[in-house]
């Protein structure tokens, strides 16, 4: 005779993820009778409410009765045996069963022991989801200004790979459009339609490492479609995660970490485009190289070792990105931070030195030129010159250098934040994007000075008022001949540039963001000259409205 | 607070010039576009302290529509600031540019040097360019006046332009297009004879006849878009059969042509018209590129009597 019973055990995780074990043991019987009785199921949950390890002994379902001892299976143990030992009263299979409870019991001590570790992991997964709502609620609501340079490990997100981006389209009206082409082709309207920057960002965040990608796809300069950010990072966490990391190695295209406009990302950025100086300064604000940065109380380090050709934002074409000298560029920020839930203050000096490139000229073939000496659009005698090719011109560096300083403050009112901040950099031979520097071709070094300062006022979270001031001087120590006499000159640009717009917050639509702005910059500088031909300002005011979508 | 701000746009804008914003314009539907000048639309101040032009120095009298860099150079008086110029009542404002150094040979002069190229809607024949010395208020001295002649490339009428007496050819067709492709005017006389960039001066009984330029010739942009075949005297009669070839598209995909011809009149008083007579236009694609080996497009016939 064959007893068959079957025990199925059951382990239900606490997470949403279920996994199952289940041992089947098959002991004979000899009686007949009891096996129909004798299929039972134990079932263990995850809450422990299985029968210990030592009562898994075979038992009828809670609710039906027990199955009825036979002859063969006293209920007391017999005499002379081992009462403290679990042995079958079957006096025939006892070895058998005894055998295979214990193998039972071992398995329900394997599995409660993975039950207790899968309970927890759970708890400590729990635990950091925990810490990083509260983060959440800690930064959410912050203006940009706070963590500006580690963003978004700050932000508290879920470790993992996420997608997301934004969209920035607009409209521009300048008052130096006109109808026109300029030599080559480029049209001089400016008054435009044009999709300013639309990202898409792939990131990926755990424990130690971090990574992200991101596609820019624009029309600012013609349909474009390029790279703005691949990076790498290795980095040791601070325990709290609203702060930054304590150490965070950088490699690949990312922010150059100088002064405060460069490493605010574009996304957080309220007016249309950095300041007249910090476009002239970097073109685009991230280049390749490598970072390291961190960030100890309320201290903040972030140094870079850097191509020095930083990839242009407005899109690029031809060596946009491309290093021509072996030296790289040594960039670096070091500051303060002082976060709080109703104000925040934050403060840094900046430095950057690095190399320059002076384009040699190509060789050239002789040639023949005419010379319309006459004006009588006839070629005549001694009109026909003759060009003799060149050799070739090397190329020659210069050293380029800047040094920064910038402060940030804000406080939070019964309206909203307050932001204001500043900077102020004097640069030497760093002009890579407005007047180009050239001290090779000039004859000496061009020195450079870049002041702003800015103001964001939240009003409620539907609206935002702004006004930044901004001035740039590429060259101050520009000359200017009137009546043939060298005389000071101002190449400096005043931008006085007020702002309005709508804020669609971040609860409104779940995943969704976006604001609507409304900006206009009456510049002043010394670009025209009147009627004597002395520099004066020019009309070149512009004004912008823009709408930018976050998702 | 108030006054603080007001002090500092006070500052800000003496910093950058007390005259107010000036307007910026590349001036490309003016007559004269001057290099390294600035155009300031409508006219300037008259005023006597202005100061003078005093001398000026030109290469000749006579204009091309479309030519390039021409060169001015003069003095004035040591009390200008810059030297203003236009083309008559034709030009909507002034170009200025600051003056030189004093002029060592002449005392109480400074020197001023300008370059500047002539637009293709210049008006044709004579014309008047004014100069003017501006001083320091801003305001200008009377114009220093230059007579000239404007004439064109395309159409070539020698001193006509400028003086009806003088024969123009006695007969022009003329081909100009949109875009910068190498497309030629062929010409097949009544002789058979075929005058096009190949033979650009036709056979012995065409001997008159000149082709002026092979425009964008191999693609080679020259800015003309058009090349025109000239008799100086009269054409042998019949009937010319004109084509249009398009050598090259250099990258366009179409081009838009129209061909037209003059022939000169006697007015029997002494003076002479070059009148236009029939004007024929037509397209080509990229496809009909001949290379110079096909057939070109036929456009119409013209005849001479």
């Amino acid at each position: 005779m064959v007893l068959h019973w079957i025990y199925v055990l059951t382990v239900s995780a606490s997470s949403s993820m279920t996994q199952g074990a289940t041992v089947e043991i098959t002991i004979e019987d000899d009686d007949p009778s009891t096996q129909a009785e004798d299929d039972e199921e134990l079932v263990i949950d995850a809450a422990g409410t299985a029968p210990p390890a030592g009562e898994a002994t075979p038992v009828a379902a809670e609710g039906s009765d027990p199955p009825a001892p036979s002859a063969a299976t006293p209920s007391e143990p017999p005499v002379g045996e081992d009462p403290g030992t679990v042995t079958d009263t079957h006096p025939q299979t006892s070895p058998e069963l005894a055998e295979e409870l214990r193998q039972l019991r071992e398995r329900l001590e394997y599995l409660e022991r993975k039950e207790d570790e899968r309970a927890a992991k759970a708890a400590a997964k729990q635990a950091i989801a925990d810490e990083q709502k509260r983060t959440r609620s800690k930064v959410e609501g912050r203006p940009s200004a706070v963590g500006v340079g580690f963003k978004p490990l700050s932000a508290g997100s879920d470790w993992g790979v996420r997608f997301g981006g934004y969209l920035q389209v607009q409209y521009l009206w300048s008052a130096l459009s006109e109808d026109q082409l300029m030599q080559g082709g480029t049209p001089l309207n400016r008054n435009r339609f044009m999709v300013r920057r639309g990202r898409l960002t792939v990131e990926g965040e755990w424990k130690y490492i971090a990574a992200a990608f991101q596609l820019d796809a624009s029309t600012t300069r013609g349909a474009f479609l390029g790279i703005r950010q691949a990076h790498v990072s290795a980095l040791w966490r601070n325990p709290d995660a609203s702060k930054p990391p304590y150490i965070m190695a950088t490699v690949g295209l990312t922010e150059a970490p100088f002064g405060y406009e460069v490493r605010l990302g574009q996304r957080e950025m309220i007016f249309m485009e950095r300041s007249t100086g910090s476009l002239a300064f970097f073109p685009g604000p991230v280049d390749i190289g490598l970072r390291l940065r961190g960030g100890v109380g309320p201290f903040r380090y972030d140094v870079a070792v850097m191509n020095g050709a930083p990839l242009d934002d407005r899109a690029g074409s031809g060596a946009n990105g491309l290093d021509p000298t072996t030296m790289p560029d040594f960039i670096g920020r070091f500051g303060v931070e002082v976060p709080a839930s109703k104000y925040f203050v934050a403060a840094g000096a900046s430095f950057l030195a690095g190399q320059g490139f002076h384009a040699g000229l190509d060789a050239t073939k002789n040639q023949v030129q005419w010379q319309d000496i006459n004006e009588n659009g006839a070629i005549d005698t001694g009109e026909l010159v003759s060009i003799p090719g060149t050799a070739a011109t090397p190329s020659e560096t210069f050293s380029r250098w800047a040094v920064n300083a910038d402060v940030e403050l804000g406080i939070r009112s019964r309206i909203g934040w307050s932001q204001l901040w500043a900077e102020v950099t004097l640069g030497s031979n760093l002009d890579r994007g407005l007047y180009v520097s050239d001290p090779v071709e000039v004859g000496s070094d061009l020195r450079q000075l870049q002041v702003y300062a800015a103001l964001i006022q939240e009003l409620t979270k539907w609206a935002i008022v702004g006004f930044r001031y901004d001035f740039y001087d590429p060259n101050t120590d520009l000359l200017d001949r009137r009546r043939g006499v060298f005389v000071p000159a101002q190449a400096g640009m005043h931008t006085f540039s007020p702002l309005a717009g709508a804020v669609l917050p971040e609860n409104l639509a779940p995943g969704f963001r976006g604001r609507l702005v409304f900006q206009y910059d009456a510049i002043l500088d010394a670009l025209g000259r009147d009627s004597r031909g002395v520099p004066a300002d020019v009309k070149n005011d512009q004004f912008t409205v823009r709408l930018q979508g976050e998702f | 607070m108030s006054r603080l701000s007001s002090w500092s746009m006070l500052v800000l804008l003496g910093s950058a010039g007390c005259e107010g914003p000036v307007e910026w314009t590349a001036a490309l539907e003016e007559p004269l576009r001057v290099t390294n000048a600035w155009f300031v639309p409508g006219d300037l101040p008259v005023d006597d302290a202005g100061g003078a032009v005093t001398s000026i120095d030109a290469a000749n009298g006579i204009l091309i529509q479309g030519q390039r860099n021409r060169v001015l150079t003069g003095r004035v008086t040591a009390d200008a600031y810059s030297v203003a110029i236009r083309l008559g009542d034709t030009s909507s404002g002034w170009w200025v540019l600051p003056v030189a150094d004093a002029n060592p040979l002449f005392p109480g002069e400074r020197d001023f040097l300008l370059r500047y190229d002539v637009g293709f809607d210049i008006p044709l024949g004579g014309n008047t360019l004014q100069l003017a010395s501006v001083g320091e208020d801003g305001a200008r001295g009377l114009p220093f006046e230059l007579s000239v002649c404007v004439n064109e490339e395309l159409v070539p009428r020698g001193l006509h332009a400028c003086d009806p007496t003088i024969p123009p050819p006695a007969a022009i067709i003329a081909i100009e297009w949109d875009r910068n492709v190498d497309l030629d005017l062929v010409v097949r006389t009544p002789s058979n004879d075929v005058i096009s960039w190949k033979s650009p001066r036709g056979g012995e009984v065409d001997g008159s006849a000149r082709l002026t330029r092979d425009s964008n010739a191999a693609c080679v942009t020259d800015g003309r878009n058009g090349e025109s075949l000239v008799w100086d005297n009269p054409p042998p009669p019949g009937n010319y059969l004109v084509y249009a070839d398009l050598f090259e598209a250099c990258g366009s995909e179409s081009v838009l042509f129209t061909i037209t011809d003059y022939v000169r009149q006697d007015n029997l008083d002494g003076t002479f018209t070059l009148i236009e007579r029939t004007r024929s236009s037509g397209g080509l694609l990229d496809v009909q590129a001949t290379g110079g080996a096909k057939q070109p497009l036929y456009v119409t016939t013209i005849a001479f009597p």
